[in-house]
C-alpha cells in the first residue's frame, strides 16, 4: 500500500532537494509536494480543500524557518475544519535536539513522529509504518 | 294536373307567393322556374339554391302525387345537398320548427338542432354521405331534440335516408315531434313510482288477490310492507300464499278461511280480525278487508293491517276504566261526572253516601240520572248566593273559558263547621263533561290553622334569640336565617335570597365540611361546630354551634344551623390564656424559685429556679415528699415546713447551706400556707449576703487604709476650739499623742516655713469663701526632713452662716511626689535619647494616627511638627504597600504574632520616597495595648546596591539566555547545513547519471558555503565583540566598489546595477573592517530581497560625510519590511524572508558594531516598496588625534 500524497515543508531548499530525493527513492507515495514556507503550505492545502482534492496523508514539517516557524505553521493548520485534518499525521523534520521542541510538538495531536535530519530510508519505512494501517 | 301546374302550387304553397304565369310561362317548366326565381330574388334577397337550379328540382315532382303524399305526411321533411345546407323545407316542417323555407332554405341544417348536435354536426354529414343508409334516430333513450325558430326545443325522431337514384347527394329527413309522447311516458313512470311510495308508506300490506277455482288464494300483488308485517317477503306470498296462513294462530284459522270464503261466495267486503304468531314468537293481530274489483269478480283488493298495538290498547283501557272505578269508590271525597248541562252521569260511592246522609244545600240528594244545577236550586235557601256562584263556575268550565274551578265553602253539619272544598274540571274529551269533587277539609284547616301558630311561635323565638339561626339547602343556599344571623353577618333579608353557604364559610370552617356534610346527610345531628363565618363586610365571626339535618318526606332537604357568636369570648379566653401563659413564663423563668406542696408535703410543682437551687431535675422530685429531697432533709427544714402546714401560719426565714466544698450559699425562705397546701418562695441571697460580710469587712479596713495610706483626719470645733487628731495625724506630724496638745499653731510650725503663709491663708480663705480647700504643701521637720502633704479641708456651718466645724484629712504622698520627680526626671532624659536617637521613633495609637514622633522622623519624612496632630499611617508610606501595612499594624494591635522588623518604602510629604528599616513593638499601658512603637531607619543607600545587584542579576540572566539561543541557533545553522551534505552524500551513493550527480555536487557546494557563511558570521560578531576599535581613514569610494564587486562576482546575487553618491567634507575615521561589515551587510540585502518578478530593480546607496558624522543611505525598490518587524530584523538569529539563506545575524551584527562605534542605524519600509536604511556614524578623527 502506498501513501497518496506527502507535503514537505522546509525552508532550506538544498535539504527539501535532499528530501524529495529520498522519498521518491523509497517509492512511498503517489505525489509529493514541496513548500518552502509556512505560508505556502498554508496556501497549499487551502486550495486542496477548495478543490475538493486528497489531503496530504502525512506533513514532513521543518521546525525553524523564517517568518512562520514549524509552530506557527501547526497553530494555523489546527484552525482548519476537523473533518479535512483528522487524518493528517505530521512528522516533526528537524536538525534540533531540543527537548522542549519535542515536547511542544507532541502537544499537536496531529503530530505523530519527531525526525532529526537528516531523512535517511530507515527513517522513511518507519514513518510509514506509523502512518499506513498494518 | 300538369307538372306546370304543379309547379305553380308548389310555389304558392311554399314560399306564399302568388306568382302571375302566364300561358307562355305555362309552355316550359323552365319558363315557370324562370319567372318564379324572379319573383323569389324580388321577395327573397337569398334565394334558395335547391328552387332556382330547375335541373335539381325536377325530382320531387316526377310523381304527381308526391305533393299530396308531402302535405299529409305529418312528419316534417327536410331534405339537404352533401354539404348540410337545406334544400327542401316542407310545411309541416315550417309548423313544427316555426321557420319559413323562404327563410331556411340555404342555410345548414345545423340550424334547426340543439347547440349539443349542432356543433358537431358537419362531421356526422360529412360521415353520413360516405355511407348513406337509411336509419332512425332519437329511439332507445338517445333522445334528439329539434330547435324552433324561437329557440325552444323538442324531442324528435328522425328516419334519415338518401334519395334513389343519388341526386349530387340529397338526403332527406322525416322529423316527427315525440313532445307529447315523451311527457306521457313520463307521467306513467312517476304514476308507478307514486303508487309503490304511496303502498310502501302505508301501515298495512295492500294486495290483491283472486280465488282460485280449487279455492286457493293466489296473490297478484304484495305491498312491500308485508315483509316486516309478517316477516314474508312479498315474492314469496306471490309464489305461494299459504306461507301467510301458516302463521295464522291455530284458533283463528278456520274463522278466517271460512270468511273468506264467505265473502268471496257473495261477492261482499270481508274484514275481518285474527291472530298471527310472527317469527319471533309474538301473537299479532292483523285486520283483513278486501273487496272485490268492479271490473273482474275473481280479483279482490284489499289490505291487512297490523292492529296490535290498538288491540291491546283497547284491553289497557278496559283495565283502567275498572281502575278508575275501584279507586274512585275508595276515594273518601265525593266525586261524580257530569254533562255539560248538569246531568249526574256517574257518581262514586262517597257521593251516594253524603248525599243520602247530608242532602243540604250545595249538595242535594242526587244520584245518577238527576240534574246536579236543578237539585241544588232546589236546595238552596238561603244560600242561594253560593249556589249561583257554584253554578256560574260550573257555566264557565263546561264552556271552556277555564279548565278547572277550585272554592272553599263551609257549612253546619250537626252544629259542626264543616268546611269542603268544591272542585269543578272539565273531561278534555270534547264531551263538555265535567267531574265535580267535593272534600271535607276541615281537619286540613284545622291542623294548617295550629301549625301556623306553632309556626309564629318559633319564628318570634327564632327571631328574638341571640343564637345564630339558618337554614340551608342542601345545595348549599341559605334559606333562611334569624334576626341575630343577619345582625351578626351584616346580611338583610333581600341579599339571602343570592348568599350560599361558600360566601359565609371561611377557610377554616370549610375544612371538614365533607365530613361534616357527610353525618348530617345521614341524618346525624353535628355538635360543637367551631370556626368563623364570614360577614359581608369581611370580617369574621367566631362561632360555636350545632347543625341538624333537615327531611321533608324522609328526604334531606339541607340543615339548619344553630351557632353562638363566641367572637367575644373567644378573644376574652385566648386573653385569659395569654395572661396565664404569661404569668406561668414569669414564675418558672423568675429567679426566685417557687415549690408548691400539698398538704402531705408532696412537691405538685416547682419551677426552674427552684430546681436549680436544690434538685438536679424537675421530673425526678415531682410527687415525691419534699423530706424525701436529701439536701433540704439534712438542713432540717422538714419541721418547719410541717409546723407550717399543720398551724396554717407563715413563715420566713434566710438560711444557710454549706456545700461539702465548703463554699456556701443563702437562701430567704417565704412558707405561704394557702388552701392546696404550701406555696415556698425561695431567693438566692448569697451575693446580698456577702455584700453585707463585705461592708462589716471594709469598715474595718478603713481604719486600716488609713494607716497604711497614712492618711490622718482632723477636727476643730470652732465654739470650744477644740482640736481632734486620729492616730495619723501625730504619727505624719511625728508627734508623740500627749507630749503636745492639738492645735492648729503646732501644725502651722511644721509646715515649710516657704509653704507657711499660703497654707494659712488658702485655709482662712476656704473657710470664707465656704469652699472646700485641697491643697499640697510641704513640712520641713526638725530634722530637716521634708514631707509633702496633701490636706483637705471642709468647714460645716450653722443656719447663721457661722462656721460649726472644720474637718481635715491629711495624707503623707513624700513618696508619691518623690516618685513623680524621679520620673519627670526619667522622662527628660528618655526624651533627650529619643531625640537624639538616629532612628526616626514614631508611636501611635491602635488607629495608626500618630501620637509621638521624634526630630529625626520629621526629618526623614520632612513632615512639620505641626502636621504630626493630623498623621495617620497612610500618610507616610507609599500608596502600593499602605493595605499590607495596615492589615500589619490592625493585626498587631489585636494582640497577633506579625512580623516586627520589616522593610518598607515610606513616602515623604514632597511626594518622594525612601527605602525604610523598621522595628515595630506593641505599646502597652496598663494591660492595654495602645498601639504601637516603631524605630524606623533609612535605607536607601543600601536599598540601591541591592537594586544594583538585582540589575546586574537580571543583566546576567539575560546574556547567560542569549547565549542559549545563540549556542541552540549556530548548533542549527552548522548543523542544517552538514546534514545536507550528508544527505548529499548519500544521494550521489545511488546516483546513476552524471547530471544527477553533478546537481548532487552543486548543491553539496551551496551547502558548504552556507556554513562557511555562518562561521564567518560568528566571527564578525566576534571579533565586534572582543576586538578593539583601530581607527582609520575610510575611503568610501574605494570600500563600496570593493563590495559591489564581491557582490557582482559571487553567483548567489542577481546583480542588476547600482547607483552611487558619494559627498565628502572632511576625512572621515572609523573602523574600517567594522563599516566594511556593516555595508557589506547592508549591501548585500538590498540586492537579495528582490520582488519577484521585478523588472527594474534598483539599489541606490549615498554616503555623505562630514567633520562630525556620516550618514549612510542604502535604498532598494525590493520587497520591503513591514512595519512590525522593524525592530524585531535587528534581533539576533531573526530571518524575516523566505529568501534569507543566511544565519540570521547580518543586521543584528551591524547594530552591535554601530552600537560599538557610537553609530546608530533606523530604516524606512514599505511592504512591496522597498526598504531604505540610514547609518549614521560619528567621524572618530579627533579621537584618532
Amino acid at each position: 500500500m502506498k501513501i497518496n500524497r506527502i507535503l514537505l515543508i522546509d525552508d532550506d531548499e538544498i535539504s527539501n532537494f535532499i528530501n524529495e530525493r529520498k522519498l521518491k527513492a523509497a517509492s512511498i507515495a503517489e505525489k509529493i509536494d514541496v513548500c518552502i514556507s509556512g505560508i505556502r503550505a498554508l496556501q497549499l492545502l487551502k486550495d486542496i480543500i477548495e478543490k475538493g482534492e486528497i489531503m496530504p496523508d502525512i506533513i514532513l514539517l521543518d521546525i525553524n524557518m523564517p517568518i512562520m516557524d514549524g509552530f506557527g505553521f501547526l497553530n494555523e493548520f489546527v484552525q482548519f475544519p476537523s473533518n479535512h485534518i483528522n487524518a493528517v499525521k505530521v512528522a516533526m523534520l528537524t536538525s534540533s535536539l531540543e527537548k522542549e521542541e519535542i515536547r511542544r510538538s507532541y502537544e499537536y495531536k496531529n503530530v505523530v513522529d519527531f525526525i532529526n535530519k537528516p531523512l535517511t530510508s530507515d527513517k522513511i519505512v518507519a514513518l510509514s509504518r506509523k502512518v499506513l494501517p498494518e | 294536373m300538369s307538372k306546370e301546374q304543379l309547379v305553380e302550387i308548389f310555389f304558392k304553397e311554399n314560399f306564399g307567393l302568388c306568382i302571375d304565369f302566364t300561358m307562355d310561362d305555362r309552355q316550359s317548366i323552365e319558363n315557370i322556374l324562370n319567372k318564379a326565381t324572379r319573383k323569389i330574388k324580388e321577395c327573397y334577397p337569398i334565394a334558395p339554391a335547391a328552387v332556382i337550379e330547375p335541373e335539381r328540382s325536377t325530382f320531387f315532382f316526377d310523381n304527381a302525387n308526391i305533393k299530396h303524399f308531402l302535405a299529409c305526411l305529418p312528419d316534417a321533411i327536410v331534405a339537404t345537398d352533401a354539404a348540410g345546407i337545406m334544400r327542401f323545407f316542407s310545411l309541416q316542417a315550417e309548423v313544427m320548427f316555426g321557420y319559413k323555407a323562404g327563410e331556411v332554405v340555404g342555410k345548414p341544417i345545423s340550424i334547426l338542432m340543439d347547440n349539443r348536435v349542432a356543433q358537431y354536426h358537419t362531421h356526422l354529414v360529412q360521415r353520413y354521405f360516405d355511407q348513406p343508409s337509411t336509419r332512425f334516430m332519437g329511439q332507445y333513450n338517445k333522445l334528439m331534440h329539434g330547435k324552433r325558430k324561437d329557440g325552444s326545443e323538442f324531442p324528435v325522431e328522425i328516419g334519415l335516408f338518401r334519395l334513389e337514384p343519388a341526386v349530387d347527394g340529397y338526403a332527406v329527413a322525416m322529423i316527427r315531434d315525440i313532445s307529447q309522447r315523451t311527457l306521457l311516458e313520463k307521467e306513467v313512470v312517476n304514476r308507478e313510482l307514486k303508487l309503490r311510495q304511496l303502498t310502501d308508506a302505508m301501515p298495512g300490506i295492500l294486495y290483491q288477490y283472486r280465488y282460485t277455482e280449487n279455492g286457493e288464494v293466489q296473490f297478484l300483488f304484495v305491498s312491500s310492507v308485508a315483509e316486516s308485517i309478517l316477516g314474508v317477503s312479498p315474492e314469496s306470498l306471490i309464489r305461494d300464499s299459504r306461507t301467510i296462513f301458516s302463521k295464522v294462530h291455530p284458533d283463528d284459522r278456520n274463522q278466517l278461511f271460512s270468511a273468506i270464503a264467505h265473502a268471496n261466495a257473495h261477492q261482499t267486503t270481508l274484514i275481518h280480525t285474527f291472530r298471527i304468531i310472527n317469527n319471533a314468537g309474538e301473537i299479532r293481530w292483523l285486520q283483513v278487508s278486501s273487496r272485490p274489483e268492479e271490473t273482474d269478480g275473481e280479483t279482490r283488493t284489499g289490505s291487512l293491517l297490523d292492529i296490535t298495538e290498538s288491540k291491546e290498547a283497547e284491553n289497557k283501557l278496559k283495565n283502567i276504566e275498572a281502575f278508575n272505578k275501584a279507586m274512585l269508590d275508595t276515594t273518601p271525597n265525593q266525586v261524580a261526572l257530569v254533562s255539560g248541562s248538569g246531568e249526574v252521569l256517574q257518581v262514586n260511592k262517597s257521593w251516594l253516601q253524603f248525599s243520602e246522609n247530608h242532602g243540604i244545600t250545595l249538595f242535594p240528594r242526587v244520584g245518577v240520572g238527576k240534574n246536579f244545577l236543578e237539585a241544588c236550586m232546589e236546595y238552596a235557601g238561603e244560600d242561594l248566593s253560593t249556589v249561583e256562584d257554584v253554578l256560574r263556575r260550573m257555566e264557565r268550565v263546561s264552556k271552556g273559558t277555564t279548565t278547572s274551578e277550585e272554592f272553599q265553602y263551609q257549612l253546619l253539619l250537626q252544629d259542626k263547621k264543616v268546611s269542603f272544598v268544591f272542585r269543578i274540571l272539565r273531561v278534555l274529551d270534547g264531551s263538555g263533561r265535567l267531574v265535580i269533587s267535593h272534600s271535607d277539609i276541615t281537619n286540613i284547616i284545622k291542623l294548617e290553622e295550629e301549625s301556623r301558630q306553632k309556626d309564629d311561635k318559633y319564628r318570634q323565638l327564632l327571631a328574638t334569640t341571640d343564637e345564630m339561626i339558618n337554614t340551608v339547602s342542601k345545595e348549599g343556599k341559605i334559606l333562611w336565617a334569624n334576626t341575630a344571623w343577619k345582625q351578626n353577618l351584616q346580611y338583610d333579608d333581600t341579599e339571602l335570597g343570592n348568599l350560599s353557604l361558600s360566601s359565609i364559610l371561611s377557610q377554616e370552617t370549610t375544612t371538614g365540611y365533607e365530613e361534616r356534610l357527610k353525618l348530617l346527610m345521614a341524618g346525624k345531628v353535628v355538635k360543637n361546630i367551631e370556626g368563623k363565618m364570614k360577614t359581608k363586610g369581611g370580617t369574621f365571626v367566631d362561632v360555636l354551634g350545632t347543625v341538624v339535618p333537615l327531611y321533608e318526606k324522609g328526604e334531606y332537604v339541607g340543615t339548619q344551623g344553630f351557632f353562638r357568636d363566641v367572637t367575644q369570648y373567644n378573644k376574652e379566653k385566648n386573653e385569659r390564656i395569654k395572661a396565664n401563659a404569661r404569668l406561668q413564663n414569669v414564675l418558672e423563668h423568675m429567679s426566685i424559685g417557687a415549690i408548691a406542696l400539698n398538704h402531705d408535703l408532696i412537691i405538685v410543682s416547682c419551677n426552674a429556679s427552684a430546681t436549680g437551687f436544690f434538685f438536679s431535675d424537675t421530673e425526678s422530685v415531682v410527687g415525691k415528699p419534699i423530706g424525701d429531697i436529701p439536701y433540704l432533709e439534712l438542713n432540717g427544714l422538714n419541721s418547719k415546713f410541717r409546723n407550717c402546714v399543720e398551724n396554717s401560719t407563715f413563715d420566713s426565714f434566710e438560711k444557710n447551706f454549706r456545700n461539702s466544698d465548703g463554699t456556701g450559699r443563702w437562701f430567704e425562705f417565704k412558707i405561704n400556707p394557702d388552701q392546696d397546701g404550701l406555696f415556698i418562695l425561695v431567693a438566692d441571697i448569697t451575693k446580698r449576703k456577702k455584700i453585707e460580710e463585705n461592708l462589716q469587712k471594709s469598715r474595718k479596713l478603713l481604719a486600716d487604709a488609713q494607716k497604711i495610706a497614712k492618711i490622718g483626719s482632723w477636727e476643730l470645733d470652732f465654739a470650744t476650739g477644740e482640736y481632734q487628731w486620729s492616730d495619723e495625724i501625730f504619727s505624719i506630724l511625728e508627734l508623740k499623742r500627749g507630749s503636745v496638745e492639738p492645735h492648729y499653731k503646732e501644725f502651722l510650725k511644721l509646715v515649710h516655713p516657704e509653704d507657711r503663709q499660703g497654707v494659712h491663708l488658702a485655709y482662712t480663705k476656704s473657710v470664707q469663701d465656704k469652699t472646700v480647700l485641697d491643697i499640697r504643701h510641704r513640712l520641713l521637720m526638725p530634722d530637716g526632713k521634708i514631707k509633702h502633704l496633701h490636706e483637705q479641708v471642709e468647714t460645716i456651718y450653722d443656719s447663721n452662716q457661722n462656721p460649726i466645724r472644720s474637718i481635715g484629712s491629711c495624707q503623707d504622698v513624700t513618696s508619691e511626689v518623690e516618685a513623680e520627680l524621679r520620673l519627670r526626671k526619667n522622662e527628660i532624659e528618655y526624651k533627650r535619647v529619643v531625640e537624639n536617637i538616629s532612628d526616626a521613633i514614631l508611636i501611635d495609637d491602635r488607629e495608626g494616627n500618630v501620637v509621638f514622633a521624634n526630630e529625626r522622623f520629621l526629618e526623614l519624612f520632612r513632615f512639620e511638627r505641626e502636621d504630626l496632630s493630623t498623621l495617620r499611617m497612610e500618610d507616610y508610606i507609599v500608596p502600593e504597600s499602605r493595605r499590607e501595612l495596615r492589615e500589619r499594624h490592625d493585626a498587631r494591635v489585636a494582640g497577633a504574632d506579625v512580623e516586627t522588623f520589616f522593610e518598607y518604602e515610606g513616602l515623604r510629604k514632597d511626594g518622594t520616597r525612601v527605602w525604610l528599616e523598621v522595628l515595630v513593638c506593641r505599646v502597652v499601658e496598663n494591660g492595654e495595648i495602645t498601639g504601637t512603637q516603631s524605630a524606623i531607619r533609612d535605607i536607601s543607600d543600601r536599598k540601591k546596591a541591592e537594586n544594583l545587584l538585582e540589575a546586574q542579576n537580571r543583566e546576567l540572566k539575560k546574556i547567560n539566555s542569549e547565549l542559549d539561543q545563540f549556542v541552540y541557533s549556530i548548533s542549527h545553522d552548522l548543523r542544517a547545513p552538514l546534514l545536507s551534505v550528508l544527505g548529499l552524500v548519500d544521494l550521489c551513493r545511488f546516483s546513476q547519471t552524471e547530471t544527477e550527480l553533478n546537481e548532487n555536487y552543486d548543491m553539496i557546494l551551496k551547502s558548504v558555503d552556507r556554513i562557511d557563511g555562518t562561521i564567518k558570521e560568528i566571527l564578525a560578531y566576534s571579533r565586534n565583540t572582543h576586538q578593539d576599535i583601530v581607527l582609520q581613514q575610510i575611503d568610501f569610494d574605494q570600500e563600496l566598489n570593493g563590495i559591489l564587486k564581491s557582490i557582482r562576482d559571487d553567483r548567489r546575487f542577481a546583480y542588476t546595477g547600482c547607483e552611487i553618491d558619494i559627498s565628502s567634507s572632511a576625512p572621515f575615521y572609523s573602523d574600517k573592517a567594522r563599516v566594511g561589515k556593516v555595508l557589506k551587510n547592508l549591501i548585500s540585502n538590498a540586492f537579495i530581497y528582490q520582488k519577484e518578478n521585478s523588472q527594474a530593480h534598483s539599489v541606490k546607496i549615498s554616503v555623505e560625510t562630514n567633520s562630525n558624522e556620516c550618514l549612510i543611505v542604502v535604498a532598494d525598490n525590493g520587497e520591503g519590511i513591514s512595519e512590525d518587524k522593524h525592530e524585531k530584523i535587528f534581533e539576533m538569529f531573526y530571518r524575516n524572508s523566505e529568501k534569507s539563506e543566511g544565519s540570521g545575524l547580518g543586521l543584528y551584527i551591524c547594530r552591535e558594531i554601530l552600537n560599538k562605534l557610537g553609530g546608530e542605524i533606523r530604516l524606512s519600509s514599505v511592504p512591496g516598496e522597498g526598504s531604505t536604511f540610514f547609518v549614521r556614524l560619528p567621524n572618530l578623527y579627533a579621537k584618532n588625534k
